[in-house]
């Protein structure tokens, strides 16, 4: 690529009207943004519908990093990786949501990882507790014969 | 989802300020918000995918939407390509039950069982915590022989069945059984199944997956060794034949009468009374295909391992000592053996040496030097000259003894690792190509000798992949899987240990 593309400018809209400056190299990392500069159908402002502020701030931090990072040692890069996805489910899933929407293949692998990692050592129970948390109650009562059913096998 | 879960919060907070609410789930946005089992299909295979066997039948009951996806067929076949064998260890005791097998999956927190440096190597102080000590609770059962006496046992005496306890609590009583009764041979593994044998003749009589607890009853043979200088044993496999995507059981028995046949591998003609039969899983009886490989000694041939639509056996009575069955065409053939250094194997060398696949290569062990083993590989299937000599490992232990016996190849594990079983210490050897380090874990928690197969396990159900028209497809959990039977209570460890200080090693080689 030549340096001049690479000092290009890109705006990207979150779905609450928010708008970000981030460079174009950062932002192709999202294959779907990439397709679209490719494709030549973007103009200036790429809108990116179903990701709010909140959490294009935190993929474009991602990315950010991931690029000026290339020359880093992969050890700081996977301290920053485990630090960055340690976060509430809420934002673990909206990030899921957007990785995979958007294609950031290393965000979601990072992810994807984490809450794996969240899984491991756990008993059905306490997968229940932290996955489901106040649903819990609810399966518990309309699904009584199923419960039993599992706990047989692994308790 | 997301939006219904929303709603619902706020109506049980229904007297709280709505600012209050938001406070409130903001706090709580993890119970609250959307939940990670909601996530697309093809995220949550991802995130199962990196899970270990265990986990994956964990996650298996922790919802309805995980439940199906992990019993879907798609996901059982993502998940057996990316798979890795491990050991599949069972124990040999008479005293204990022999329906479960334990498979030894390295700790989730690591990829090998290298758990790093550590400074008081040599002398293991017990409370280091640099040393592997895991519980093998992956367990996965087999059916048991004669399921049918414990089902009945279980029935007649029902009012038996549960003994009050001091405390009011119903506790099931173990049921006995004779070794005759329960115990069942594991005789290979070949794409996630096994296929189980009776330890009297070895006469192959069930084909199962321990993961997903199904299991086949065979054919009974109508044709048995009768012939009082018979020998008194079968050999058998399982194998898959990809040409007609079918899945094969093979038997080899002598028959009444000597007849002059072909000898399959070397092509002379002979007397013998060995003959093969052949089972296609789901279709009928078994069919007969002709005499088998002959030998004048009666060894069991040993470690079978299944590759590339062939079932390969260690065969002590050969000087080739590797002879192969092709499933795609029903036949025997001879297997070139790798080139070793001594010009000729001798006869007494051979107890020492093994076969195995290695990431989908054909491997020789070979323990019969005095202070080495070596790992020979074959990187081309089928081709003599791609036979590669990849290892050459040093048994030395820090107190400058050899450990020698057999050492079968289990895994290669992602990490560069392999694994090998050494029967005569009751132990798994962990060794690392890269650190040159070898690590010694002993199975401990159950006095027993064990044996150990290589095993990829496999999701895959048995009714997806046998067709048959009038075929039973049984479960052990329907069928005295919950019946706890006598000596099933023990936990089986795996504990990182110096070979020179295994109390039982010594006793162990001489009983073999």
């Amino acid at each position: 690529m030549s340096s001049s593309l690479e000092k290009n400018m890109l705006i990207l809209r979150s779905s609450d009207g928010e708008e970000f400056i981030v460079p174009e190299v950062v932002a192709v990392m999202s294959k779907a943004i990439k397709n679209m500069v490719e494709d030549e159908c973007a103009s200036n402002t790429i809108p990116v519908p179903n990701v709010d502020a909140n959490i294009l701030a935190m993929v474009i931090e991602f990315c950010k990093k991931h690029d000026e990072s290339e020359a880093e040692a992969a050890s700081d890069l996977k301290t920053f990786d485990s630090e960055f996805v340690n976060r509430g489910q809420e934002a673990l899933y909206d990030l899921i949501t957007a990785a995979n929407f958007r294609d950031v293949k290393e965000l979601l692998d990072a992810l994807c990882q984490n809450v794996a990692e969240m899984i491991k050592g756990k008993s059905v129970h306490h997968i229940r507790i932290q996955f489901l948390g106040y649903q819990l109650f609810e399966i518990l009562t309309s699904n009584f014969i199923w419960n039993i059913w599992c706990d047989r096998d692994f308790d | 989802m997301a939006s219904r879960r929303g709603r619902k919060s706020r109506t049980l907070n229904t007297r709280k300020g709505d600012k209050e609410v938001y406070e409130f789930e903001d706090e709580q946005n993890q119970k609250l918000g959307s939940s990670i089992t909601d996530l697309p299909r093809p995220i949550c295979v991802d995130i199962l995918l990196r899970l270990t066997v265990k986990r994956i039948l964990i996650c298996k009951c922790v919802c309805k939407p995980w439940h199906n996806l992990i019993s879907d067929p798609e996901f059982a076949k993502l998940h057996f390509a990316q798979g890795e064998a491990y050991p599949l260890v069972k124990s040999l005791a008479p005293t204990c039950v022999s329906r479960t097998l334990y498979l030894v999956e390295p700790p989730e927190t690591n990829t090998g069982f290298d758990l790093g440096y550590c400074d008081c190597y040599g002398y293991l102080k017990w409370d280091c915590d640099r040393h592997l000590n895991m519980k093998l609770d992956t367990k996965l059962k087999i059916p048991l022989h004669n399921a049918e006496l414990v089902i009945n046992s279980e029935g007649t005496d029902a009012n038996m069945n549960h003994l009050r306890c001091k405390s009011g609590v119903k506790r099931k009583r173990c049921i006995k059984l004779i070794p005759k009764d329960h115990k069942l041979n594991v005789v290979n593994s070949c794409n996630g199944l096994l296929c189980l044998s009776e330890p009297l003749q070895n006469d192959p009589v069930v084909v199962c997956n321990p993961i997903t607890g199904e299991f086949i009853n065979l054919p009974v043979p109508t044709q048995t060794a009768k012939h009082p200088s018979a020998k008194k044993f079968s050999d058998c496999g399982l194998g898959f034949s990809p040409k007609t995507n079918q899945y094969k059981v093979i038997r080899m028995f002598d028959q009444q009468e000597c007849q002059l046949t072909c000898e399959p591998i070397s092509g002379r003609g002979i007397y013998s009374s060995r003959v093969a039969e052949i089972h296609t899983l789901g279709k009928g009886s078994w069919k007969r295909i002709g005499s088998a490989p002959h030998s004048t000694y009666s060894y069991k041939l040993r470690a079978a391992t299944y590759l590339n639509g062939t079932l390969h056996w260690f065969d002590i009575n050969n000087t080739d000592y590797i002879i192969s069955f092709d499933f795609d065409n029903d036949e025997f053939k001879p297997f070139p053996p790798p080139p070793h250094e001594r010009s000729n194997v001798c006869y007494s060398e051979k107890p020492n040496m093994s076969i195995g696949a290695l990431r989908g290569q054909l491997c020789v062990c070979d323990s019969s030097y005095f202070e080495y083993i070596e790992l020979w590989v074959m990187e081309k299937y089928g081709v003599q000259g791609s036979w590669t000599k990849q290892f050459s490992i040093s048994t030395m232990t820090d107190h400058s003894r050899w450990l020698r016996g057999l050492y079968e190849p289990m895994s290669y594990l992602r990490n560069g690792a392999i694994l090998f079983f050494h029967r005569m210490s009751n132990a798994v050897y962990y060794y690392d190509p890269k650190k040159w380090k070898l690590i010694f874990l002993k199975l401990s928690g159950i006095k027993s000798r064990f044996e150990a197969i290589a095993h990829i396990p496999s999701f895959i159900s048995l009714k997806d992949i046998v067709m048959g028209d009038n075929l039973a497809v049984l479960n052990i959990k329907s069928r005295c899987g919950e019946f706890k039977l006598l000596g099933e209570t023990k936990a089986l460890f795996l504990k990182e240990e110096n070979a020179d200080t295994d109390s039982d090693f010594n006793i162990s080689s001489a009983g073999d």
